[in-house]
């Protein structure tokens, strides 16, 4: 879990190099040669829905997901320890629903052939794809959580909330 | 409808109980969803979040934060708030006003207003802490002011509102600049009263006569920022990137500056760069999927449209109406995201307001006014939770109890446009 | 009673094509012996331009209006639509694609094997998609393209303007308007609605009408669902698909683009110029390897037999 965690985390450090990279090299081919790329908007258009999703368990690992932790912050252990198993639950129960729509949204496109219809014609899958496998990881982180076994060893809150 | 109100009491005490701002907003729209249409409506859940955060426009987002962090490897944000100190340092809260003044420059390059919160915030908000400033005005007057971009032109909901009402693109930016100028003007003149009215939230760093001397040099050692924003200026006015690439150029522009001119840039800082860059990108940008998961179960229940069509109903005098409208686009704004607020009160409000005799012009920089505070007030409020994201020094309950006296004032700003609608329409009326 | 959701991505002030959509829901919802009744959500509220087909075939939605050339790439029938060579003549003779004639039929049973039944597709293609350039960069003419910055979306009109040796870009329609003040982009290839909706005529100093490509706005719906429905379900929205086929493009084209947005573009200072004929041919023959990757994509049987009918050839 660490692992998988750590290394879709370095995916998020590598696809921000290379939206700056292609953005720039978009812009600069574009007016100074007039030849731009088919694929640079729309790929890295995808790669925000990645950066939104695909790091996120390490952050929330990390806590460093944004919330208000005033309440588990000021609360004892015992309440602290249930405000963990509530929040976790829950997270869990809405990483399962995203994880579950999201597989069928891309399982469909790709049986379906759903592709952009542009010039560069993305087939929807890849991207859609990113859903089930960002939740399903946070998903799991969750689960930790829930199990107060996770991140977090140390103190009950960093400066970003109770997670 | 009992329904609606479980959801908002489920968000709530979500994000009560300390839950992630994202799951509380996704977990609570969810519900929604499932209440309103049963199971089958859960597949709103990564459709609406897939289709906000598919957009390239939102690049700016990422590509500042990284920029801001770059920058941070940088003596380029010491040096700035140095000079800033020197040459305002007999003016109470100086840095601050000095920061109001960097986001009003900033809004003329960006046109959403979390871009500017993020370049700014990040190195704002450590400078004024360091000298002592009070949490709460730094805070403050970052997220306030970057929200001006969105009235500033080039402005992202102003483009919005043009394609809904039909209002010409380029009236409504020149119709922007009044009122951007002078939230800027009242926010940096609240925040020097304040500065003044009570001195231990904001030090003068120098006390006694101006050293010219030492201003003079500080000017010199403002040539990397000034380059930078040469450059991210530059390639919009010139055409050679839209104001969603500009970003790309500032990261690249910041980037070489860290490693190049200070040399502080190892390989493990630019990996440490690029992933924390790549962690907070992300928590903001997850916040915007979910509340936007939020924001299409209240479409779907029809709830914007269920008070603007109420307002539309209330018979009372014009003025009154008027305000109500705006109560209620500022109570909208607290739960809807700005684009939404544009797009779905718009057709219902805008037929209304001209039955009432004002100008589609006008409303829509009365609107993109109450975004203004859409974007600083909880729950749904992105400039809180990306200054957060940035400044994460800043608790984010200081970051939202300090952003009430700025609200006030946005509100009696846009109070003054409705009773004087001419204000919004001098400039564009002005224009061939 | 039967509720159905439907959606439209284009909000109601783009009054010229989001008239049909609107006057559809409104026929069904006003319908006597209310067998149906339609929830209709607009201006992208609740599904995306981009999702509105998961959306449908995942079921939460029950009825789409949508832009063909949003789907092309995923329905490669409704390609035809936006051939170039093809979309001129099928503008100029719109009963060619009403719900009761042989190409519509062609296109409905294609879709059919997709599991999709469309109601109808507007009774006609919108006017199609020009060439808008600024007063710095003009294009008058076929050779006026060489080195052009063009803003375009799709495969057909990029690989169209290859050929005249432009530099097809991706701008977002949001910044459409920036990029062409700042020169990011030196035109762009648009239906005349986008460019009244973006207030793009404000930068434009030229229109050059080549018909590059264009899109019709059709109904659809998962043949699941439409089998689904009770008789008398079925013939009301049969019944107001009749009217969208009649008057949908019709409206756009004439009452909004022709008698509308035209005369005020050209009082505008707008300069209008028509390809000549020894222009079009050219065109319509160098894009012969556009059409034939089409024909490739959808199966070279039924795509000749599309282009034929929408040629005006017999079935
Ligand atoms: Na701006
Ligand atoms: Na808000």
């Amino acid at each position: 879990m660490g692992g998988l965690s750590a290394i879709l985390h370095a995916g998020g450090a590598l696809a921000l190099a290379f939206i700056m990279l292609t953005i720039g090299y978009d812009a600069l081919m574009r007016h100074f040669f007039a030849q731009a790329t088919s694929w640079s908007m729309e790929v890295n258009a995808f790669l925000l829905v990645y950066l939104a999703l695909v790091p996120a368990a390490e952050t929330l690992r990390r806590g460093e997901q944004i919330g208000i932790g005033i309440l588990a912050e000021n609360a004892g252990p015992g309440v602290q320890r249930m405000l963990r198993i509530i929040v976790g639950l829950v997270g869990v129960i809405f990483c399962a629903a995203l994880t579950w729509r999201g597989a069928i949204m891309s399982f469909d496109a790709f049986s379906y052939g759903e592709r952009v219809s542009s010039s560069f014609g993305t087939p929807m899958w890849i991207p859609y794809a990113l859903i089930p496998l960002g939740f399903s990881v946070l998903g799991m982180q969750f689960i930790l959580i829930m199990l107060g076994g996770s991140g977090r060893e140390k103190s009950p809150r960093l400066d970003g909330g109770a997670f | 409808m009992i329904e609606p109100l479980i959801v908002l009491v489920v968000l709530l005490g979500l994000i009560g109980l300390g839950a992630p701002i994202f799951l509380a907003l996704g977990a609570a729209g969810m519900l929604g969803l499932y209440m309103a249409r049963g199971l089958m409506a859960l597949f709103f859940g990564p459709t609406s979040l897939f289709a906000q955060l598919n957009s390239f426009e939102l690049l700016a987002l990422p590509l500042f934060v990284l920029m801001g962090n770059f920058l941070s490897a940088t003596p380029v944000g010491e040096n700035l708030y140095r000079a800033a100190a020197l040459w305002f340092s007999r003016v109470r809260g100086g840095l601050a006003v000095a920061t109001v003044g960097a986001s009003t420059m900033f809004g003329a390059v960006s046109g959403v207003s979390i871009a500017g919160v993020a370049a700014i915030g990040s190195i704002a908000v450590p400078q004024m802490l360091a000298r002592g400033y009070s949490q709460r005005l730094a805070a403050g007057s970052v997220v306030s002011s970057g929200a001006l971009a969105m009235l500033i032109p080039p402005s992202v909901p102003l483009i919005i509102y043009g394609a809904v009402s039909g209002v010409s693109v380029s009236d409504l930016f020149i119709g922007g600049i009044l009122p951007g100028l002078l939230l800027a003007f009242v926010l940096a003149s609240y925040i020097w009263i304040r500065a003044t009215l009570n001195p231990s939230e904001a030090p003068l760093e120098h006390a006694g006569p101006p050293d010219w001397g030492a201003r003079l040099r500080s000017l010199g050692r403002l040539w990397h920022a000034a380059l930078l924003v040469g450059v991210v200026l530059g390639v919009i006015y010139t055409g050679v990137a839209t104001p969603s690439e500009a970003g790309a150029f500032g990261a690249l522009g910041a980037m070489a500056l860290a490693g190049l001119v200070f040399r502080s840039l190892t390989w493990a800082r630019l990996w440490e760069i690029l992933a924390s860059s790549a962690r907070i990108s992300g928590a903001i940008l997850l916040i915007m999927g979910c509340a936007r998961i939020f924001g299409d179960y209240l479409n779907l229940i029809r709830l914007p449209d269920a008070v603007s069509q109420g307002l539309t109903q209330t018979g009372l005098p014009p003025f009154a109406i008027l305000m109500l409208v705006m109560v209620a686009l500022l109570v909208l704004g607290m739960l809807v995201d700005a684009v939404s607020l544009i797009v779905v009160t718009t057709p219902i409000l805008l037929p209304l307001i001209v039955t009432l005799g004002y100008d589609p012009l006008w409303f829509g920089i009365i609107l993109v006014m109450n975004l203004e505070m859409a974007v600083i007030t909880p729950p749904v409020g992105l400039n809180l939770y990306t200054l957060k994201a940035v400044a994460p020094v800043l608790p984010i309950e200081t970051i939202i109890r300090s952003v009430l006296p700025f609200v006030i004032l946005q509100f009696a700003v846009l109070t003054l446009f409705v009773l004087v609608p001419g204000m919004a329409l001098w400039l564009p009326g002005l224009a061939p | 009673n039967v509720m159905l959701t439907a959606v439209s991505y284009l909000p109601p002030s783009y009054a010229d094509l989001a008239y049909g959509s609107q006057g559809f829901v409104d026929r069904v919802n006003e319908a006597e012996g209310n067998a149906v009744t339609i929830d209709y959500h607009d201006s992208a509220r609740l599904v995306s331009a981009d999702e509105q087909l998961p959306a449908l075939r995942s079921g939460t939605v029950d009825l789409m209006f949508h832009t063909t050339s949003y789907i092309t790439r995923s329905l490669p029938i409704l390609g035809v639509l936006g051939l170039p060579g093809v979309v001129g003549s099928l503008y100029e003779n719109p009963d060619r694609l009403r719900r009761d004639g042989p190409l519509f039929a062609l296109i409905e049973s294609e879709l059919q094997k997709q599991g999709l039944t469309c109601l109808t597709l507007g009774g006609g293609i919108m006017e199609p998609e020009y060439i808008w350039s600024v007063e710095s960069a003009p294009i008058t003419s076929l050779d006026d393209i060489q080195g052009k910055k063009i803003r375009l979306v799709s495969f057909e009109a990029s690989a169209a303007l290859e050929h005249f040796g432009a530099a097809p870009v991706r701008v977002p329609s949001s910044e459409l308007y920036i990029a062409l003040e700042r020169g990011t982009v030196d035109a762009a290839v648009a239906n005349i609605s986008t460019i009244n909706g973006r207030s793009v005529q404000e930068q434009v100093k030229y229109a050059y009408r080549l018909p590059v490509t264009a899109f019709a706005i059709g109904a659809f719906m998962t043949t699941r669902r439409w089998d689904a429905l009770p008789d008398d379900a079925r013939e009301t929205l049969i019944q107001a698909a009749e009217w969208f086929d009649e008057d949908s493009a019709r409206a756009a084209n004439q009452d909004w683009f022709r008698d509308k947005y035209w005369p005020e573009f050209k009082e505008g200072g707008l300069e209008v110029t028509d390809p000549t004929e020894a222009e079009l041919a050219e065109f319509d023959a160098i894009n012969a390897d556009v059409r034939q990757v089409w024909l490739d994509e959808v199966g070279p049987e039924v795509g000749r037999q599309a282009i034929d009918l929408a040629l005006g050839g017999g079935a």
